[in-house]
C-alpha cells in the first residue's frame, strides 16, 4: 500500500513539467464564405443521429451533429464541396454539398471490421486483430432479468459457456471461457472493469447455518445500464498480456463515457414487469393416498406390518396411521412460489462534454423479486466518469462506480436447517401444515414453510466501489505514458435472525442471530508506456508496463443465542455470544511487454511476455513467465483475392502462448500451519483454555498452474460482408494443476495443496452473422454461434473424489473429464422380479447388495454439453425492432438430486420424505418394463444411481423483445430526441426431455466448479416486461 | 523523453528493491509450523488441541459414538444418506462415516504424536518435570484411546508414532500392523501413561484413574479377565470420587461422580451429536431414531427402569415420534468412561473366571438398582453373562457400546444375522486408494465381497 502511494506520488511529481506546459492556443478567426445547414438521419428509421462527425474533405474543419441530427458550417470554403460523414456503427459516406439545407441518410454498418475493440492495455480495430476476442453489445440483452451482466452473456459469444443456474437474481454465474482448465484453482474469467481487476468471488460467508447452495455475486453490483461494451478475450495472444490472470479468459468491461464537445444528453430508461414459476414444469409429488399406498407396498415387500392401517390396530406398541385412502393431501408449494414476482428497473443518465472535459453521470435503481418467497434483490447505483484535458498532452480520467445492493435472502440450497425446498417440497404430502388450532407444524426434520417465508429475516447489503484514476501523457505523437491507481472495495454484510419457532432457533437455542461482515479490498497500480509508429508500409507498436496488486479479505462473524424472546433480535441482547475473525491477503507484482508489427495491413505479428510474482508461493517458486506469439494474414489484401468480389474479407489467425493461474487457492497454501481456537478445559467444570493443533501440511514446492494455448482462426466475409464467419480451433493444455489432493488420513490430515496433473481442453467455435434482408424499410439479421469443447484430464496421480457430503458423487480422474459424475450404472430393472440390476467392473451384473463398493464398479460420466450456443434473429421495420433470442445445449447431463431424494422407495418410512410422482412407476408385476425398481431396502440402497443422471439437452427461447421508436413528428413536440417503447418476454419456451424443473439449475454444493447438480434452487422464471426509453 | 526514462528508472528501482518484501505475506489466522511446541504454554496448548481433536464431531463429538450404537441394530435411519446402510449392517467401504471417523482418529494421533515427541525437548525452566511428565502422560493416554478405538473398529491398523511433516512418504504409506502388534501398542502407551501420571481426580482430562479404567476395558476386549477385574476394582473402590448416581438421569449433561472421563464442550466448540438425535422442536435435525424394539426395552419398567429417560416422544397430529434424549444441548459433555461400565466389566470378568459368580451378580445388581430395578439372581455362568449383555444394551443405549459388544463377543453373527467378516468395518476405500500398502479387511474386497450372504 505504501509502495503504491509513493509510486503514484512520484509519477505526479515527475510529470509536473508536463502539467505546467499546459497552454491554450489561440485559434485565428476564420473568414466566412459560405453557410451550410444540414441534418443527419438514419436511412431506415428516419430518426435523427446525434454525434455524427461531418468533415469537409481536404481540410480539418469538422462539426458534430446535435440532438436533432442538425449541423451547420460557416467556412471560408465556397460551395460545392465534399463532406465526409461518419458515425459509429454506420457506413461512412461522402456527399457533395451543393446547397443548403442538406439531408444526409446514414446506413447502419454491416461491416464490423472497423469497430474498435478493446484489447489488453489498448485498443485495436477489429481489422487488425490477431487474437480471438468476442465483443458483446449489452443493449441487446439488457431486458434479461437476473441482475448481473455476466448472466446476460449467455449464448452471445462463441466458446463462452454461461449457466445462470438459478432463478435467484444476483447470484453467482457459472461462466467458462473455452472449458474448465482447473480442478481446485478458480475457473472464472478475470473481470476488468474500467481498468480495475474486480474480484468475482462471493463475500457471502458459509457458516453452520447457511445452506450449501449458490452465493451472491459481487459482479451483480454493477449496473448493466452503465456498460458501453464487453469484450471477452479468449486465445493466448489476447490473454497472455494478463499473464497469471488470463488462463480462464478475460472479460473487459468498458463503461459509458461522455464525448468532447457534446451538449448534455439526458437518457431515461424504465422497465417494469413480473415473473412467474412455470407450474407445468415444477416437481410433481404423490398425493397423500398415493404416498400411503407406496409405503404400505414397501412394508409388504419387506414382510413388516403396514404403517397405514386402521388407527386402532396396535402392533408392537405402535398404533396405525389410518388407511391409505383416508389420507389427506396438503400443498406446501403454494407458500413458496411467488406468482407474479415484480421487477422494475429505472435508470437516468447524463452525458456530454466541453472542449476539455467529458463526462458521464448515471444513476440506477433495480428491484427484482425471486419466484420463491421471500427472496429479492435490489440495487441502487451511481456512476461518474470524467475525463479532463490538462493540456494538449496531458489528461486525467477518473472513473467511479458506487453501488448499494440490499437483498432479502432465503436458504435456497441443501444442508443446514431452514432450507426452503426441504420445508416445502420434501415433506410427505399427507402430513398437515397446520394443527387443528392453526399452529404451524414441523415434520421430518424440516421447518414449517410458512415460518420461513413470513418470519425469518435474512438481509444482506453489499456496498461496492470500483474506481480508477489515470494520468495520461502523450509524450509525442508516437509515445504515450499512462499511470493509474485503481481500487475495488466491497463490503458485504449479512444479518439474520432465526426465531425460536424455527429449527435453528428452537429451544434450547432460544433464538439464533448472526451477523457476518466481509470486506474485500483490491488495489492496483499500473504504469504503461506505449510506442506506435508507421514507417512506409511498416506499422509497429511497443508496450511496456508493470502492475502491482494487493488483495485482502477480512471477515468478522458474530453469533448470539439464548434470547429473552423473539422480540429481541440483536446479538448484544443474547445471553451467549460468540465471534470469529479472519484475515487473508495476497500480492502480485508483474512486468509485461508487447510488440506488434504489421506490414501493409496484410501481415500481422504480435508477441507478448509477462512475468508475475505471487505471494502465495514460497521464495524460489514465486515467479512465473508467460509468453505468447500471434500472427495474422489478411488474404483479401493480396492480389489474388483483390478481384474475387464475392469474398469481402478473409483473414487467417494463428497464436500460441502460456497463461497462468493461482486464483481460488488459499493465500497461504504453500505454508505448514498450526491453528488455535481448539481450546479445552484443564479441570472438571473449568473454563476453556486456549489450544493449538496442526492445521495444514507444508508444500514449499507449490507453484504456478500454467495453461498453454494454441489457436487457429479464420475470419471470412462474403457478399460485402453480408455473411461473415468466424471460426476458431483451440487447444489448451494446463499443466502443474493446483490441486487440494487428498492426503492419506494416517498423516493426520485429509488434504494438502500440490501441483499435480494436466488437463487438456480442445475445441472449436463458430460464429455466423448474416444480413438476410436489408432494404430501405426492412432489415433482418441473424447471429448464430456454436461451440464444442473436449475436456480430458491427461494426468492426475490420485483421483479426487471428496465431494457432496461423502456421497462422492463426483470424481476427477485421469483419462476422464473434470468434475465427472461417478455413479453405479443401473442397467435395467429385471422384469421378472423388479430387482435393480447394476453393471459390475468385471462385466458381470448384480443387485445392489451384490454390487461391491470397491470403487471400480462405478462408471464415470461426462456431463458437459457436446454443443452449446445461441441464435439471435433481429428484425427491423421502420420504427420497430424485434429481437428473438434462443440458447441451447446439446448432450449435457444433469444430476436430478430432487428425484434421488424423492425416489427412496419407502425406505425412510411413512413420514421420512416426500415421494415424487415418478415413484409411482415402480415395478409391481412380472413382465413390467420400468427403470424404477420394486420397493425394497436393497433396491434403494445405492444413492449414486445412474438413473438420476438425466439428459439435459435443451432449446430455450430465452427472450423476445419488441422495440418501437416513436416517430420524430410525435416526439419533437415535447422536445424529446428519441423515445421508444419495449415489450420483452423471457423464457417463453423450453424444449427438453429433462424431468426436473429446469435443465440449467445448478446448486453447486458450495463449489463453483461443480456443474449440473440440480437441487433446491428455483428454476428460471418466465417474465414479461414493459419498458420506456427517452432521450432529450 | 528524458524525464520519462528518469521516471521509469525510478519506478523500476522502487519496485525491484521492494519486490521481495512486497511479495512476502504472513498469515494472521494461523501460525507457521516451524516452531510449534517450544515452551510451557505451547506444550499445554498443544495438549489441549489433542483433547479437542478427540472431541471432534467425527470422533467423540458425534460420529464415532453414533457408529458405535447404530450398527448394533437398535436404530432406524431418518434421512437420505447418513445412517442408512450402517443401521442395516450394510457396511460399505465408501461410506462417509467410516472415512470421517478413521480420519478424525488419525488426526488425534498426529496431535498426540506432536506432544509426545516435542515436549521432551522443550527447554523452559517453567516446565518442571512433574508438569512435563503430566503432559506427555496424557498424550500417551490419548494415543492409546485412539488406537483402541481404531482396533475395535477395524482390527490391526497402521501404527503411526511420529508427527507428520509431509503429505507424501513417511506416515502416508505405513502398512497395517497385526492385531496383536496393534493391541501391544495400546498397552505400551497405557503403560507409559500409567508411569507418568498420578492418582488424581479430573473428569475432563486423563489421570492415572482414567488410564486404569481404559486398561480395564482393554483387558475385557482381550479376555484377560483377572487383569480386567483388578483394574475395574481400582475405580470401584474409590467410591468417594466415582459413584453411581440415581436416579439414572441425574448425571445427564453434567459433570459429576458418574463419569471417569468425559469431554468438555462450549459455545465455541459445541458438540453436534445432540442436534443429530433431537427433533426439530428441540433444535435438532432428527437424523435417526430408536427402533420400536429399543423403545419398548427402555420404557419397560422391569428392563429399562430409569433408563427410559434416554428416549423421549413427541406427539403431533396423532403421530408419535420417538427420539434419543441423552444429549440435549451443544455444551453437554460426551461420556467416554463411566463408573457403571467398570461395574459391568468386573461383573463380566468375574463371571468369565467362574470363581466369584455372586460377586458378579452383585456388581450387576448395583447397576440395576441404580436404574430402579429389582435384583436378579441367576445361577449359571451363561445366564449371568446374558444378563450382563442385556444390561449393557440398555445402560449404554446411546453410547458407543452395543455394536462393539456384539462384535467383540461375535454374537453379532447370530443376533444380527451377518457374516463373520463383518465383525470389523471395511477400511475406507479412499484410504486404500491413497496408500498402496493398506490392505482391505477380508470379505470387503473385490466384486465377490458382499455377494454371498448379505441380508
Amino acid at each position: 500500500m505504501k509502495n503504491f502511494l509513493i509510486g503514484t506520488f512520484l509519477t505526479f511529481l515527475l510529470l509536473s513539467p508536463y502539467l505546467s506546459m499546459a497552454q491554450l492556443e489561440n485559434e485565428p478567426q476564420p473568414h466566412i464564405n459560405s453557410v451550410l445547414n444540414g441534418q443527419v438521419i438514419d436511412q431506415r428509421t428516419k430518426q435523427p443521429i446525434e454525434g455524427a462527425t461531418i468533415q469537409i474533405k481536404g481540410i480539418t474543419h469538422s462539426v458534430i451533429s446535435d440532438k436533432k441530427g442538425r449541423f451547420s458550417f460557416k467556412t471560408g470554403q465556397t460551395l460545392p464541396y465534399t463532406l465526409i460523414i461518419s458515425y459509429v456503427g454506420y457506413d461512412t459516406v461522402e456527399v457533395i454539398a451543393h446547397q443548403s439545407p442538406l439531408v444526409v441518410n446514414l446506413k447502419e454498418s454491416d461491416n464490423q471490421l472497423n469497430d474498435i475493440v478493446v484489447v489488453g492495455y489498448g485498443t485495436q480495430s477489429r481489422r487488425d486483430l490477431v487474437g480471438s476476442i468476442s465483443t458483446i453489445n449489452p443493449s441487446e440483452t439488457k431486458t434479461l432479468p437476473g441482475g448481473s451482466f455476466d448472466q446476460q452473456l449467455q449464448g452471445k459469444a462463441a466458446g463462452v459457456q454461461v449457466n445462470a443456474g438459478s432463478g435467484i437474481p444476483g447470484q453467482d454465474v457459472y461462466i467458462r471461457v473455452r472449458g474448465t482448465t482447473s480442478i481446485y484453482a478458480s475457473n472464472d474469467p478475470l473481470y476488468i472493469i474500467d481498468g480495475v481487476f474486480v474480484s468475482s468471488g462471493t463475500l457471502e460467508q458459509t457458516t453452520s447455518i447457511t445452506a450449501s447452495g449458490r452465493k451472491t455475486s459481487p459482479i451483480a453490483d454493477l449496473n448493466p445500464s452503465d456498460i458501453e461494451n464487453i469484450e471477452i478475450l479468449k486465445d493466448a495472444s489476447a490473454v497472455a498480456i494478463y499473464g497469471s490472470r488470463g488462463a480462464n479468459g478475460v472479460v473487459i468491461v468498458t463503461t459509458k463515457k461522455g464525448t468532447y464537445e457534446q451538449r448534455p444528453t439526458v437518457e431515461l430508461n424504465a422497465h417494469f414487469g413480473k415473473s412467474w414459476v412455470i407450474k407445468s414444469r415444477e416437481w410433481k409429488t404423490t398425493t397423500g393416498p398415493e404416498h400411503a399406498m407406496l409405503i404400505n407396498e414397501y412394508y409388504t415387500n419387506m414382510g413388516k406390518p403396514l404403517p397405514f392401517r386402521p388407527v386402532d390396530s396396535i402392533i408392537n406398541g405402535e398404533a396405525g396411521l389410518g388407511n391409505p385412502e383416508d389420507q389427506p393431501t396438503f400443498d406446501r408449494m403454494q407458500y413458496l412460489d411467488h406468482q407474479g414476482a415484480p421487477l422494475f428497473n429505472l435508470n437516468l443518465s447524463v452525458r456530454g462534454g466541453s472542449k476539455d472535459t467529458k463526462y458521464y453521470f448515471g444513476g440506477g435503481y433495480n428491484y427484482e423479486a425471486a419466484i420463491w418467497n421471500p427472496i429479492s434483490f435490489s440495487r441502487a447505483s451511481l456512476k461518474f466518469n470524467v475525463d479532463q484535458k490538462i493540456s494538449d498532452k496531458v489528461s486525467i480520467s477518473i472513473y467511479n462506480t458506487l453501488s448499494a445492493t440490499p437483498r432479502d435472502q432465503g436458504n435456497a440450497g441443501d444442508g443446514a436447517n431452514g432450507t426452503l425446498i426441504e420445508s416445502s417440497l420434501n415433506i410427505p404430502t399427507y402430513l398437515p401444515i397446520f394443527s387443528q388450532t392453526g399452529e404451524p407444524l414441523k415434520w421430518v426434520n424440516f421447518d414449517n414453510i410458512t415460518y420461513l417465508t413470513n418470519h425469518v429475516n435474512i438481509k444482506s447489503l453489499s456496498l461496492h466501489y470500483i474506481g480508477n484514476v489515470a494520468l495520461k501523457v502523450d509524450i509525442s505523437n508516437h509515445l504515450k505514458f499512462q499511470s493509474s491507481f485503481g481500487a475495488d472495495y466491497n463490503s458485504f454484510k449479512l444479518d439474520q435472525y432465526w426465531g425460536s419457532e424455527t429449527n435453528i432457533g428452537a429451544p434450547p437455542i432460544n433464538g439464533y442471530a448472526q451477523s457476518s461482515h466481509s470486506q474485500s479490498t483490491t488495489f492496483v497500480n499500473e504504469q504503461t508506456l506505449n510506442y506506435d509508429n508507421k514507417i512506409g508500409l511498416h506499422k509497429f507498436g511497443v508496450l511496456v508496463g508493470n502492475t502491482l496488486q494487493q488483495s485482502s479479505l477480512q471477515t468478522v462473524i458474530a453469533s448470539g443465542t439464548n434470547f429473552a424472546n423473539d422480540s429481541y433480535t440483536q446479538i448484544s441482547q443474547a445471553a451467549s455470544q460468540t465471534a470469529e475473525q479472519s484475515w487473508t491477503k495476497n500480492t502480485l507484482a508483474s512486468f509485461f511487454t508487447r510488440l506488434n508489427y504489421n506490414y501493409s495491413g496484410k501481415y500481422y505479428l504480435e508477441a507478448t511476455l509477462r512475468a508475475d510474482g505471487s505471494s502465495k508461493f514460497a521464495t524460489g517458486h514465486r515467479w512465473g513467465y508467460f509468453p505468447s506469439i500471434g500472427a495474422a494474414w489478411d488474404l483479401k489484401g493480396e492480389n489474388f483475392l483483390k478481384y474475387a468480389n464475392s469474398i469481402s474479407n478473409l483473414k487467417l489467425r494463428l497464436s500460441y502462448g502460456v497463461a497462468g493461474n493461482q486464483g481460488g487457492i488459499g493465500d497461504f497454501a504453500a505454508q505448514g500451519l498450526w491453528t488455535s481456537g481448539v481450546g479445552y478445559a484443564d479441570n472438571t467444570g473449568g473454563a476453556e483454555q486456549p489450544g493449538t493443533k496442526p492445521y495444514q501440511l507444508p508444500n514449499p514446492n507449490l507453484t504456478w498452474e500454467k495453461t498453454a494455448q494454441s489457436n487457429i482462426g479464420v475470419d471470412l466475409g462474403l457478399l460485402n460482408n453480408r455473411v461473415s464467419f468466424e471460426i476458431n480451433y483451440y487447444n489448451k493444455y494446463t499443466s502443474n494443476l493446483l490441486v487440494q489432493s487428498q492426503a492419506a488420513a494416517t498423516t493426520g490430515f485429509s488434504t494438502y495443496y500440490t501441483n499435480d496433473g494436466e488437463i487438456r481442453n480442445r475445441g472449436f467455435e463458430i460464429a455466423i452473422n448474416t444480413v438476410n434482408i436489408d432494404n430501405n424499410s426492412f432489415k433482418w439479421t441473424t447471429g448464430f454461434n456454436a461451440s464444442r469443447n473436449f475436456n480430458k484430464i491427461m494426468k492426475l496421480a490420485t483421483p479426487i473424489t471428496n465431494f457432496d457430503n461423502g456421497r462422492n458423487l463426483l470424481i476427477d480422474k485421469q483419462g476422464y473429464s473434470v468434475y465427472s459424475y461417478w455413479v453405479y450404472k443401473q442397467l435395467y430393472v429385471d422384469p421378472e422380479d423388479g430387482t435393480a440390476v447394476f453393471q459390475h467392473a468385471d462385466g458381470t451384473t448384480g443387485s445392489a447388495y451384490t454390487t461391491s463398493t470397491s470403487t471400480d464398479n462405478r462408471v464415470i460420466v461426462d456431463i458437459a454439453p457436446k454443443l452449446f450456443g445461441g441464435l439471435t434473429n433481429g428484425f427491423s421495420y421502420k420504427g420497430f425492432d424485434l429481437n428473438v433470442f434462443f440458447t441451447y445445449e446439446i448432450g449435457n447431463k444433469i444430476w436430478n438430486h430432487n428425484r434421488m431424494l424423492g425416489e427412496t422407495g419407502g425406505t425412510l418410512g411413512p413420514s421420512g420424505r416426500v415421494l415424487l410422482a415418478t415413484q409411482l412407476d415402480r415395478w409391481t408385476t412380472p413382465g413390467q418394463i420400468t427403470d424404477v425398481p420394486k420397493l425394497t431396502a436393497e433396491n434403494y440402497s445405492i444413492q449414486q444411481n445412474s438413473r438420476f443422471l438425466e439428459d439435459g439437452s435443451f432449446l430455450r427461447l430465452r427472450s423476445v423483445s419488441l422495440n418501437y421508436n416513436l416517430p420524430e413528428s410525435l416526439i419533437s413536440k415535447v422536445n424529446f430526441q428519441t423515445a421508444s417503447l419495449t415489450f420483452a418476454a423471457n423464457n417463453l419456451l423450453l424444449l427438453t426431455k429433462y424431468s426436473g424443473a429446469d435443465p440449467e439449475t445448478n446448486d453447486q454444493k458450495g463449489n463453483n466448479n461443480i456443474q449440473g447438480y440440480d437441487y433446491a434452487i428455483p428454476p428460471m422464471p418466465r417474465s414479461y416486461q414493459l419498458g420506456l426509453k427517452i432521450t432529450f | 523523453m528524458k524525464n520519462i526514462i528518469y521516471i521509469l528508472g525510478l519506478f523500476s528501482l522502487l519496485i525491484f528493491s521492494s519486490c521481495k518484501k512486497f511479495l512476502s505475506v504472513e498469515p494472521k489466522d494461523y501460525v507457521s509450523d516451524a516452531n510449534t511446541i517450544f515452551d510451557k504454554a505451547s506444550a499445554q496448548t498443544a495438549l489441549r488441541g489433542t483433547y479437542r481433536a478427540l472431541a471432534d464431531n467425527s470422533y467423540y463429538g458425534e460420529r464415532f459414538v453414533e457408529v458405535g450404537f447404530w450398527a448394533g441394530g437398535d436404530w432406524i435411519n431418518k434421512t437420505t444418506g447418513g445412517a442408512a446402510n450402517i443401521v442395516n449392517q450394510n457396511f460399505r467401504a465408501d461410506d462417509a462415516y467410516f472415512e470421517n471417523v478413521w480420519s478424525a482418529i488419525y488426526s488425534t494421533i498426529n496431535s498426540a504424536n506432536n506432544v509426545i515427541s516435542k515436549v521432551p525437548l522443550v527447554e523452559d525452566v517453567g516446565l518442571d518435570d512433574s508438569l512435563r511428565n503430566n503432559i506427555i502422560g496424557q498424550a500417551y493416554f490419548l494415543r492409546a484411546l485412539s488406537y483402541f478405538d481404531l482396533i475395535r473398529s477395524w482390527g490391526g491398523v497402521p501404527l503411526v508414532l511420529v508427527p507428520s511433516t509431509s503429505a507424501t512418504g513417511g506416515n502416508s504409506t505405513v502398512a497395517r500392523s497385526s492385531i496383536e502388534d496393534s493391541w501391544a501398542q495400546v498397552e505400551s502407551d497405557l503403560d507409559s501413561a500409567f508411569q507418568l501420571l498420578s492418582y488424581t481426580v479430573n473428569r475432563v482430562i486423563a489421570t492415572k484413574y482414567t488410564v486404569v479404567a481404559l486398561r480395564a476395558r482393554l483387558h475385557l476386549y482381550k479376555k484377560e479377565w483377572a487383569e480386567a477385574e483388578k483394574d475395574a476394582t481400582v475405580l470401584i473402590e474409590n467410591n468417594q470420587d466415582y459413584t453411581l448416581l440415581s436416579p439414572y438421569n441425574s448425571w445427564f449433561g453434567q459433570q459429576n461422580e458418574e463419569s471417569i472421563f468425559e469431554l468438555e464442550f462450549s459455545e465455541q466448540n459445541p458438540i453436534t451429536i445432540y442436534a443429530e438425535m433431537q427433533i426439530p422442536a428441540n433444535s435438532g435435525a432428527y437424523r435417526y431414531a430408536p427402533s420400536q424394539t429399543l423403545v419398548n426395552l427402555l420404557t419397560d419398567q422391569t428392563i429399562g427402569g430409569g433408563r427410559s429417560e434416554l428416549v423421549a416422544k413427541n406427539v403431533q397430529a396423532g403421530i408419535t415420534t420417538w427420539y434419543g434424549n441423552l444429549y440435549t444441548k451443544k455444551t453437554d459433555p460426551t461420556y467416554v468412561l463411566r463408573i457403571a461400565e467398570q461395574y459391568l466389566i468386573r461383573a463380566e470378568a468375574r463371571t468369565e473366571q467362574g470363581v466369584d459368580l455372586s460377586g458378579a451378580l452383585k456388581d450387576l445388581n448395583v447397576v440395576r438398582e441404580r436404574a430402579g430395578l429389582k435384583d436378579v439372581s441367576y445361577k449359571t455362568k451363561s445366564e449371568i453373562l446374558q444378563a450382563i449383555f442385556d444390561e449393557r444394551r440398555v445402560e449404554f443405549a446411546l453410547e458407543p457400546f452395543r455394536w462393539f459388544d456384539l462384535a467383540r463377543t461375535g454374537n453379532a453373527v447370530s443376533i444380527l444375522d451377518i457374516p463373520n467378516y463383518k465383525l470389523v468395518f471395511p477400511i475406507p476405500s479412499t484410504e486404500i486408494t491413497l496408500n498402496p500398502n493398506l490392505v482391505q479387511n477380508p470379505g470387503y474386497n473385490g466384486t465377490t465381497g458382499e455377494s454371498s450372504d448379505s441380508k
